[in-house]
C-alpha cells in the first residue's frame, strides 16, 4: 500500500520518494545486473542507467503496484543490450571460454559446475535465459516473472520447461538414468 | 510453498544452488550513490527535453558525488582549523582553487541564521559574494532523528527574478544527521545583487508514513562593502591565429569568485572551434588557474562569441599574468553535418573515418528509436572524456526539424535517440564537439 503512495509522489516529481522506491529493489537490481555483466563496475552502471530510465518514464507507469516488475524489466532490457555489446566486442575471448570441455570437470568443483551451468544458460535463447535466471538465480515466482516479462503465466511455464530441457541437453544430462 | 516446480529441474542441483550463490554476492557500499547519480542523470535528461531549444553554450552542473581526495593548501587548513564547523563547508568547494583562496583570505561573510521546522534545522552558515556571483553555504540537521529522505526541491528569490540560480543536492541515507551544500546565484546581464537576499528554501521530506514539504524564508544580508572595488578589468583585444583560424580575446574581468573572458571567433574561419583543451591563466611563478569545470562553465553571447569562466587567482595578486593554450577541438565547417541513411544503416556524410554507424534500433519500452555510432578515439587527452557529439536538434530529408530528447554514451559507443515517427531518410545530425584538434602556442601577456 505504502508503495502506491510513494509511486504517486514520485510521479509528481518527488525525488526522495522515487529514491526510496528504488532502494527497496536495489539488491535485486544489483544481483540481476551482476549475473548478466559479471563485474561490479558494469553492474553498478546498469543500476544507475536503469534508475535513470525509470526516473524519466515513471509518469507512464500505469500499475503502481507492480513498480518492482516494471523496474526489473527496464534493468533487464538494458543488461541484455549491454551483454550483447560486450560479447560483440570480445568475440575472440568468448570462443575460448566456451571451449571448456564438459567431461573434464567430473563434477568435483562447485565453481566449475557453476561456470558450466552459467555458460550453458547463456547459450539459451534470450527468453529462456531470462526465465531461468529470474526463477532460479533470483527466486522470483512464476507470477512475478510473468509480470516482469509481460507474458501470460502459461507461456512462462512453457518457456521454463523448454529452457530446462535445453539445459539438460547442454550439460550432458540427457539419457542419464533418473535419480 | 506450492510454487510451481518443473520436473526437469530435479536433475539440475547446480541450478537450485544458484540462488544461494546469488545471495552471497556482496552489494557494494557505493550503490546508494549510484542510485542518486541515476536520478540526477534522469532529471537532467528530462530537463533536456524542455530546455534543448534554449541552446545555452554550456551550463553543466557536474554534481559532486564523491568525497574523494580533499586536499587543502596549508593556509586554508590553518584557517579552517581556527573556525569550528567551517571545515566541512570548505570541502564543498575543493574543486575550485579560486574559492578556496577566497576563504583563505577571510572572504566568507558569516551569516549564522537558523530555524527549526518539522524536525529539521536549516542553517545559512555564510556566503561568499562579489559582483558576479554569490555562493550560499547551508547546513541541514536532523534534530529529531527521524528516519527520512530529504531533498532540496525549491530555491527561490521571489523579489529578484533577474538572478539565476544553480544548485545540486546529494542525500543518500535515510538515517542522516547533517547535510551541507551550496547554492550559486548569478545576476543576469548587467544586473546587480540586492543588499538583502530574500531566500525561500523548500525541503521535501519523505518518512515511512508521510511526505511533507517544508519551507524556510531567510533574509540574508549581503555586505557589499566587503567586495567594493574588487574587480579588475583588462582589455586584451588580441587576435591569434591557430592553424589558420582566428581567435580574438577581448575583455577580461577578474572577480574574487571567478574570471570572465570574452572570446570571439572570426566568422570567416574555415573551422568551427568547439572547446579549448587546456586554456589557462598562468602567473610569473608558473601557477595555473584553469577554467571552471564544476558549475556554470561558459555562456554564449552570439553565434561566434562567448564568455568563458576561470577559477580566480584574484587573491594571489600575481605580478604578471599570461593566457596560454595549445590545443583546441575544432572541425571544418563543411564537415559538421552527419547524414544517416536509416534504411541501409549507412553514413552518407561524416567528419572522417573515425565516426561509424553501428546500428539503428528500436527500443521497445520507450517509444524511441536510436542510432548507435562508433567513435574511434585513441587520443590520451580524451581518456576520461565522454563527448556530447551531436546537437539535440536534427532534420530529415524533407527539411523538417526535430528534437532528440536524449543521447547516451558508453565506451566508444554513442547513442542518439529519436522519437518514433515517419522520417524521410536520410537524417541530418549536427556535430557540436569532436576529437579533431588544431594545435598552436597561444601565449598572451595580459599584464
Amino acid at each position: 500500500m505504502g508503495n502506491e503512495l510513494l509511486v504517486a509522489a514520485a510521479k509528481r516529481g518527488d525525488d526522495a520518494a522515487f529514491y526510496s522506491l528504488i532502494t527497496q529493489h536495489k539488491e535485486k537490481m544489483y544481483r540481476i545486473a551482476y549475473s548478466y555483466l559479471k563485474n561490479e563496475a558494469d553492474a553498478l552502471e546498469a543500476v544507475q542507467e536503469a534508475t535513470c530510465r525509470a526516473y524519466m518514464q515513471i509518469r507512464k507507469l500505469k500499475e503502481p503496484e507492480f513498480f518492482g516488475s516494471w523496474l526489473i524489466r527496464i534493468l533487464m532490457n538494458y543488461c541484455a543490450d549491454e551483454a550483447k555489446r560486450k560479447a560483440r566486442r570480445a568475440d575472440g575471448q568468448q570462443a575460448a571460454a566456451a571451449a571448456i570441455d564438459p567431461h573434464a570437470t567430473s563434477g568435483e568443483s562447485a565453481l566449475l559446475e557453476r561456470v558450466m551451468l552459467e555458460s550453458a544458460v547463456e547459450q539459451l535463447d534470450a527468453n529462456y535465459q531470462k526465465v531461468i535466471q529470474l526463477k532460479y538465480y533470483h527466486d522470483l515466482t512464476i507470477t512475478e516473472i510473468a509480470r516482469t516479462l509481460q507474458k501470460p503465466e502459461g507461456t512462462i511455464k512453457t518457456w521454463l520447461h523448454k529452457a530446462l530441457g535445453g539445459l539438460r541437453q547442454r550439460l550432458g544430462k540427457e539419457g542419464e538414468p533418473n535419480g | 510453498m506450492d510454487e510451481y516446480r518443473d520436473e526437469q529441474a530435479r536433475e539440475l542441483p547446480e541450478l537450485e544452488a544458484m540462488k544461494d550463490y546469488m545471495e552471497d554476492i556482496p552489494i557494494p557500499s557505493g550503490i546508494d550513490a549510484t542510485i542518486w547519480s541515476g536520478i540526477k542523470a534522469g532529471r537532467q535528461r528530462r530537463r533536456r527535453r524542455v530546455f534543448s531549444r534554449m541552446a545555452a553554450y554550456t551550463a553543466c552542473l557536474l554534481l559532486v558525488v564523491s568525497v574523494a581526495s580533499v586536499r587543502f593548501s596549508p593556509e586554508v587548513a590553518a584557517y579552517v582549523g581556527e573556525i569550528p564547523g567551517l571545515k566541512p563547508l570548505v570541502e564543498l568547494i575543493h574543486y575550485d582553487k579560486g574559492l578556496e583562496l577566497a576563504i583563505d583570505n577571510d572572504f566568507m561573510q558569516p551569516v549564522a541564521l537558523s530555524e527549526v521546522r518539522d524536525g529539521i534545522k536549516m542553517t545559512i552558515d555564510g556566503i561568499i559574494a562579489d559582483e558576479s556571483r554569490i555562493i550560499v553555504f547551508y547546513t541541514l540537521e536532523n534534530v529529531d532523528g527521524q528516519k527520512s529522505i530529504v531533498n532540496l526541491q525549491k530555491v527561490e528569490l521571489p523579489n529578484n527574478k533577474d538572478i539565476s540560480i544553480s544548485h545540486g543536492f546529494s542525500a543518500y541515507n535515510d538515517d542522516w544527521k547533517s547535510i551541507q551544500g551550496t547554492i550559486d546565484f548569478y545576476p543576469n546581464d548587467a544586473g546587480e545583487f540586492p543588499d538583502t537576499l530574500n531566500l525561500k528554501l523548500g525541503i521535501n521530506k519523505v518518512t515511512e508514513t508521510a511526505t511533507k514539504n517544508t519551507e524556510w524564508n531567510f533574509s540574508i544580508p549581503v555586505d557589499k562593502t566587503k567586495f567594493e572595488g574588487m574587480r579588475e578589468n583588462y582589455v586584451i583585444n588580441q587576435t591569434v591565429t591557430v592553424e589558420g583560424q582566428q581567435i580574438t580575446f577581448g575583455k577580461m574581468t577578474v572577480h574574487p569568485t571567478r574570471i570572465e573572458l570574452e572570446v570571439t571567433y572570426d566568422a570567416a574561419n574555415t573551422k568551427k572551434l568547439f572547446y579549448f583543451d587546456d586554456l589557462r591563466l598562468e602567473d610569473e611563478k608558473g601557477e595555473t588557474f584553469g577554467t571552471i569545470s564544476n558549475g556554470v562553465t561558459g555562456s554564449n553571447i552570439s553565434e561566434n562569441s562567448q564568455i568563458l569562466y576561470f577559477q580566480s587567482n584574484y587573491f594571489r595578486k600575481p605580478e604578471h599574468l599570461y593566457l596560454r593554450a595549445s590545443s583546441i577541438r575544432a572541425l571544418g565547417k563543411d564537415k559538421l553535418e552527419v547524414k544517416v541513411d536509416l534504411d541501409r544503416k549507412q553514413l552518407l556524410a561524416r567528419p572522417d573515418s573515425l565516426l561509424t554507424i553501428k546500428d539503428v534500433s528500436a527500443s521497445d519500452e520507450e517509444g524511441q528509436n536510436w542510432i548507435v555510432f562508433g567513435l574511434e578515439n585513441e587520443d590520451p587527452l580524451d581518456k576520461a572524456r565522454a563527448y556530447s557529439l551531436f546537437n539535440m536538434s536534427y532534420k530529415d530529408a524533407s527539411g523538417q526539424s526535430f528534437n532528440s530528447d536524449r543521447t547516451g554514451s558508453s565506451g566508444d559507443e554513442y547513442r542518439f535517440y529519436i522519437p518514433k515517427g515517419k522520417y524521410q531518410s536520410p537524417l541530418t545530425l549536427f556535430i557540436q564537439d569532436y576529437p579533431t584538434r588544431i594545435h598552436g602556442d597561444i601565449d598572451i601577456k595580459i599584464k
